[in-house]
């Protein structure tokens, strides 16, 4: 192995297993470039463990604590208002649901009601080829008297007064 | 490390009694600022981030498990709120301008040489770490000043062990390198 390979595991000397520590030992015993990586790593990590004893200290415990306190309250009381919310939220929803089925329903009752005829009233059914019938024998027979308004009269062309009405129209 | 919290009272903190969650907190609240504070460098910010880790440690403590340390879960959110500070815009603005105050330290009394030569150290490493990518900082962090174990790094930061190993590598070399330059310009011999 060469010391590229061992430059790694000097780095991570503390992370390393016995086996892995006696193989890099025995390459520090015959490598002076290395052993010096290795010391200056080492010297680097006694620093950092004195560093590391000196913890940072909050300035005042009791004053952080109540803080920390006060903040929960504050969230157990927004946690209550926003229980009450999703509360409201969900009663107008329901509300609102009941609402629009009432709504359905009266829109389906009012078109059953005016689907059903009138009393008194009859069904009409529009005679077409009753009037076309009419029209050509007036072709036919120039000289009759056949009118729209005699065929509505007799009652030949009963019920095609309006469907003429709107051909003349268009 | 501080000393482990009873699971009857984290139970009895999730039933919602205040003193069980006022005790949890006392217990823990000075790693939680340690952390907070050696990642931002400033007494408020991590004052308010320990807050918050408190409060979000409350809002989620029912779902808390038995067989996951309490302590590893307050690394957990104490680093991913920190981690988050340093990505805000007010995190690099502040990185920019950072002064530790080595005030809010414990103060070690031996010899003033001792004490001036070991916050001039701690400056150097703590402006090094400072330039260290974010999840490089974190695992520098959680393992080298904390002392957390791999493994413990790892569930921490929800990162593989293969990853901690390499930004610890990484982390070290660079921190390595920069206290060299410290030991050569101020010709002290530390080896």
């Amino acid at each position: 192995m060469r010391c590229k390979d061992f430059e790694q595991d000097i780095y991570l000397y503390s992370e390393l297993s016995e086996t892995e520590k006696t193989k890099v030992g025995v390459h520090l015993e015959t490598c002076a470039a290395c052993k010096e990586l290795f010391q200056l790593v080492s010297a680097t990590r006694v620093s950092i463990t004195e560093a590391a004893a000196k913890k940072p200290e909050i300035v005042n415990h009791a004053r952080l604590t109540s803080n920390i306190m006060q903040a929960v309250a504050g969230q157990r009381k927004q946690s209550t208002l926003w229980i009450n919310n999703v509360f409201l939220k969900y009663t107008m929803a329901a509300v609102s649901c009941v609402l629009i089925i009432a709504f359905g329903a009266e829109q389906i009752s009012s078109a059953e009601r005016f689907s059903k005829p009138i009393p008194g009233t009859k069904t009409v059914t529009l005679n077409s080829a009753s009037i076309i019938k009419t029209m050509l024998d007036k072709n036919q027979h120039p000289d009759s008297r056949s009118s729209l308004y005699a065929c509505a009269k007799s009652g030949d062309c009963n019920n095609t007064f309006i469907e003429t009405f709107k051909k003349k129209s268009l | 490390m501080p000393e482990p919290v009873s699971y009857e009272l984290i139970q009895e903190a999730v039933r919602g009694s205040q003193p069980a969650f006022r005790a949890i907190v006392e217990a823990n609240q000075g790693f939680v600022y340690a952390v907070a504070f050696r990642f931002v460098n400033d007494p408020q910010e991590a004052e308010d981030i320990t807050q918050e880790v408190f409060v979000r440690l409350w809002k989620n403590l029912h779902t808390y498990k038995q067989e996951v340390k309490l302590t590893t879960w307050l690394y957990k959110i104490v680093t991913n709120r920190c981690l988050d500070f340093l990505k805000s815009r007010h995190g690099r603005q502040r990185k920019n301008k950072v002064e530790i105050d080595r005030s809010h330290f414990v103060q070690d009394r031996s010899t003033p040489e001792k004490e001036f030569q070991q916050q001039e150290l701690s400056k150097i490493i703590y402006a090094a770490a400072d330039e260290l990518t974010p999840k490089q900082k974190a695992v520098f962090m959680l393992r080298d000043l904390e002392g957390l174990s791999p493994d413990e790094v790892s569930e921490a930061l929800s990162m593989s062990l293969g990853n901690v190993k390499s930004n610890l590598f990484h982390a070290r070399q660079k921190m390595t390198e920069k206290l060299k330059d410290f030991y050569q310009t101020t010709d002290k011999q530390f080896l």
